[in-house]
């Protein structure tokens, strides 16, 4: 579709990013978020930005764009688009050049689309503004681009407003207005941040399909490594505004030449790591503050390799192999490095201590009569001392439905909880303090879970008061420090507010709390969505070591597989509300398994194996859980179907093995024989 | 959002625990709040004129030219000149002294009437956030229907009954605040309610009262001051205007609703015994609302 680069064109490169800097001004501060960066994407080339959050990546994204908040000054450095300067084009130029040659999509497809505006009209203002249509004919080309990127039934969505599409639509649509006018130019800026992990699958495959089709060279920002590794050509790594390796995205996830890389590809769990025989290397530190001014390399202060000469001078990118560069003195020496983390003395043996918590048909339904939501629907499992059983599934699929029960923040249920052989009252105030102080829940968002009016230690000290039983101060005093000690925080730490500590550091005072009493059962609710890649290693050793120090049971909730099958003994899917498959990780993470969990395991991006060939296509968005299917949940999205049978009937629990049991119609043997592959046996140590 | 690089986020990485150099202790915490108030000029212009009202009400036996009660047979309705600044009344009463010391009936009344509203209010309001449920529904209608009536017509009305005193204002005036700041209170809380950190409390076993009192209200006080300042503002306003209606303090204060009253019969004779106190009211009710425009300010950024 796009023509063919005229002759005459100064540039082969689409995209040149000179030595780029630019900081922000605040209460007469500036400081510098981008320092001399140089990026270079060619025509129809792919290039991912990889960093931690707080690396500059978006504000990159948005000097492209021209896109900078009024605060921003861009001090040094040029940004050219097909050799045009961006950075000295006039209002017109730039707002021709947005529209029509380059288009940029957003992380939150729901904040980004206008509410008020149909989806027609929505894309068809794209075709009137920069291609002159008339009403009707824009109409025509917008339902044509809808049909483009997917969409089921483009006529009706033509007419429905954003709110009324999932997050995997509105995306979609995102996408229809970006390649609208046929770019040159795509910048994503984590386009499937948010999105489950299926949803994500097909946002996926559609940039693929897309790319082929309209050729645009795409800057693809995101913080998933194997997200930019099955997607991009080449990679760039960000560092506190410094581009510290760049290479091609299959030489730099296999051999990382600087030491930030590496400490990334290592600190995230793989589908083959478990937490007996592997422990995570989290990176050390925090990112510097933007605008400090550091002395030699920026990466110094968190570098495991750091010598004298990386403090005294700054390095520059020096080559390390063909179109790899790295700002690193030693990046040879990297090269040279043993290729696999410490492995650890196997200690897997199956637990057979008595049930701690035994869920029986647990239901829990929201809302009055005529609009009944059922979040958790029969739910029976069970949880065995010191045991840490893995749950796992999309948004909507009432994981954190289930915890709320557990701990009793739910208020109305049916069935039964019963803990320590105790059936649970509903709300945690009806229960028995001694009971309340041995269930603990470890919450989702660390910067809402602690109050921000007190200090740690004052949150710390309420916690051992009512936890605990302690009543002295000193004793308290005493506590609080072993605590502190046991997550790994600072005395210095204690007399700070939450709202001072980085997400990692909230984290643990979260655990510390939640541990105050001794407890035997702590409920963790996606404790490391919201945190770095680095953080989260390091909060997921300390959950393995607070295990095993203290003889506690987890039920860790959580959406990626990875941290899952990691962390967990056991593992429960549950898909709309229901527990579609309970078993050990080992046996439900390998086939034979629910189609949906095989569909799940497909959809996880994986540095080893970036082919996309074995993967599964999940066909059409999350029924509404107000209106399940009928029969099988999973029947109006499952690639295995067999028929009418699926769509009526409600399917029985197959058992295969002694406690591994799945719910489908498909018997374990004929599904053994579909499902190979899956997932690699892990590494023998 | 998971990127950054948007101003905000590098203000808060730029918090970063490991690089704080060392715990914050109360001074410093002070200063950095008065530092940051400072900014707004709205709000030091408005403090600043309240402050000097504030003072003025405390010290102004200090300060006053002449007592402000002596009569003086010799000058009355006397227009302003160098004995007299502002004038005198129809008494010969000093004018500027008069309006130097009715500061203090309205800066009684109007804090104390202010106080037992916010009361009143934080109390309805953190049990209606927190319960919800029907006795939310129920105190809520009843709050929308005493807003439903113009405030003075209240005031008038339960005035009449107990009768006219500075303590009757007071009490009076902090009733009908009460359903008011009941209502910020109330969605400052459902907004609060629903963070974690409400829920890792009820798990702990805190009673509700400890969650409402020591775990939300510490989190809801910038909305409760914008409303404490824009209410005090009313007060004042409210307790002239009751003074004015000869329904609070009583002759021969210098009070300034009182004053204004007692000048419009000499109006057109002498202008400047009503309009000195109507001006000092005037400037009072303009600085309480420039602090509490500033406080909203200073609080939204």
């Amino acid at each position: 579709m796009i023509p063919p680069p005229s002759p005459g064109r100064p540039s082969d490169s689409t995209l040149e990013i000179q030595q780029l800097t630019l900081g922000y001004r605040r209460r007469r501060q500036w400081s510098r978020v981008i320092a001399g960066v140089s990026i270079r994407l060619d025509r129809g080339e792919a290039y991912g930005l990889v960093g931690e959050s707080g690396c500059g990546k978006t504000t990159l994204a948005m000097a492209v764009m021209r896109y900078l908040p009024p605060n921003a000054e861009i001090t040094a450095g040029r940004i050219l688009f097909e050799g045009q300067d961006l950075l000295t084009a006039d209002a017109g130029r730039l707002e021709e050049l947005r529209g029509n040659r380059m288009a940029m999509v957003y992380q939150d497809p729901g904040s980004a689309l206008n509410p008020s505006l149909t989806v027609g009209r929505q894309i068809g203002e794209v075709y009137r503004r920069h291609r002159r249509m008339r009403r009707a004919e824009a109409a025509d080309a917008a339902q044509a681009m809808l049909a483009t990127v997917q969409i089921a039934d483009p006529p009706r969505v033509m007419h429905r407003y954003p709110h009324e599409l999932s997050g995997g639509q509105q995306q979609r649509i995102m996408f229809a207005m970006a390649l609208a006018t046929d770019p040159d130019l795509l910048v994503l800026d984590e386009p499937t941040t948010g999105l489950d992990a299926t949803v994500e699958g097909e946002v996926l495959d559609l940039v693929e399909n897309l790319r082929s089709k309209f050729g645009a060279a795409i800057l693809f920002i995101s913080h998933n490594l194997g997200i930019v590794s099955r997607m991009c050509e080449r990679v760039g790594v960000l560092y506190a505004g410094h581009l510290v390796e760049e290479g091609s995205s299959r030489d730099l996830f296999r051999a990382p030449r600087h030491p930030y890389t590496l400490g990334l590809t290592r600190c995230i769990p793989r589908l083959d790591m478990h937490k007996h025989r592997h422990r995570l290397e989290p990176i050390p530190g925090t990112l510097p503050p933007a605008g400090e001014t550091i002395c030699g390399c920026v990466y110094v202060p968190r570098c495991p390799f750091s010598r004298a000469r990386c403090r005294a001078e700054a390095p520059t990118l020096f080559p390390a192999g063909p179109r790899h560069t790295s700002r690193c003195f030693y990046h040879d020496e990297l090269a040279n490095l043993a290729p696999a983390t410490a492995a650890m003395p196997e200690a897997s043996e199956a637990i057979s201590a008595p049930d701690i918590l035994n869920l029986q048909d647990l239901t829990k339904s929201y809302g009055a009569r005529s609009t009944t939501v059922t979040a958790v629907r029969d739910a029976s499992v069970a949880v065995r001392r010191g045991e840490i059983l893995g749950v796992v599934g999309e948004s909507g699929s009432g994981k954190t439905t289930l915890a709320k029960c557990i701990v009793g923040l739910a208020d109305v249920w049916t069935g039964r909880i019963s803990f320590e052989g105790t059936d649970l009252a509903a709300r945690a105030e009806q229960r028995e303090a001694t009971l309340r102080r041995r269930l603990q829940m470890v919450f989702q968002n660390p910067d809402t879970a602690l109050n921000p009016s007190h200090s740690v230690r004052h949150i710390l000290g309420r916690a051992v008061r009512l936890l605990a039983g302690t009543t002295s101060g000193s004793a308290i005093e005493a506590r609080v420090a072993e605590l502190a000690a046991s997550v790994r925080l600072s005395p210095r730490h204690l007399e700070l507010h939450p709202p001072a500590l980085s997400g990692g550091l909230k984290q643990r005072v979260a655990l510390a709390r939640a541990f105050a009493g001794s407890p035997s059962l702590v409920v963790c609710d996606e404790p490391t969505s919201a945190l770095d890649v680095s953080v989260q290693a390091a909060i997921l050793n300390l959950l393995v070591d607070l295990q095993e120090t203290q003889q506690v049971s987890y039920v860790f909730i959580s959406h990626d597989l990875g941290v899952v099958r990691y962390l967990a003994d056991r593992v429960a899917v549950m898909y709309l509300a229901e527990i579609i498959e309970i078993g050990p990780a080992d046996a439900a993470f390998r086939p034979p398994h629910h189609p949906y969990t095989e569909a799940l395991l497909s959809a996880v991006p994986d540095l080893e194996r970036p082919g996309a060939e074995q993967r599964i296509h999940l066909e059409g968005d999350i029924p509404s859980p107000s209106h399940p299917p009928a029969g099988c949940r999973f029947h109006t999205r499952c690639p295995r179907v067999l028929g009418s049978i699926c769509r009526t009937e409600k399917p029985p629990w197959q058992r295969d093995g002694e406690s591994h049991v799945y719910r489908c119609h498909i018997p374990p043997a004929e599904l053994r024989a579909s499902q190979f592959g899956g997932l690699p046996r892990p590494a023998p140590s | 959002m998971r990127d950054a690089g948007s101003p905000e986020v590098t203000a808060a990485t730029a918090d970063a625990p490991e690089r704080a150099v060392g715990p914050p202790t109360v001074t410093r915490r002070f200063a950095r709040l008065l530092r940051v108030l400072g900014q707004s000029r709205t709000l030091v212009l408005g403090t600043t004129i309240v402050a000097f009202w504030v003072l003025d009400a405390m010290f102004w036996p200090l300060i006053v030219p002449q007592n402000p009660q002596a009569l003086n047979p010799a000058a009355t309705l006397a227009a302003p000149s160098f004995a007299h600044w502002f004038g005198t009344d129809d008494l010969g009463r000093d004018v500027l002294s008069r309006t130097l010391a009715g500061a203090t009936s309205v800066l009684t009344v109007a804090p104390a009437a202010t106080a037992l509203g916010l009361l009143g209010g934080i109390i309805v309001g953190l049990v209606c956030g927190y319960y919800r449920g029907l006795v939310d529904d129920i105190v809520m209608r009843v709050v929308d229907a005493l807003l439903a009536f113009p405030l003075i017509v209240i005031a008038v009305l339960v005035l009449a009954v107990l009768g006219p005193s500075v303590v009757n204002v007071i009490l009076v005036i902090g009733f009908i605040f009460t359903p008011i700041v009941a209502r910020t209170v109330r969605s400052a809380v459902l907004a609060e309610r629903e963070r974690e950190y409400v829920a890792a409390a009820r798990l702990l076993g805190n009673s509700s009262l400890t969650i409402m009192v020591a775990e939300i209200l510490p989190n809801i006080t910038a909305p409760l001051t914008v409303e404490a300042t824009i209410r005090f503002g009313y007060a004042v306003f409210t307790s002239a205007t009751l003074s004015f209606l000869s329904l609070g303090v009583q002759q021969p204060s210098p009070d300034w609703g009182l004053t204004i009253s007692l000048g419009r019969a000499n109006l057109e004779l002498a202008p400047w015994i009503a309009l000195f106190p109507a001006a000092a009211l005037a400037t009072l009710i303009v600085g309480i609302n420039l602090a509490a425009d500033g406080l909203r300010q200073v609080f939204a950024e």
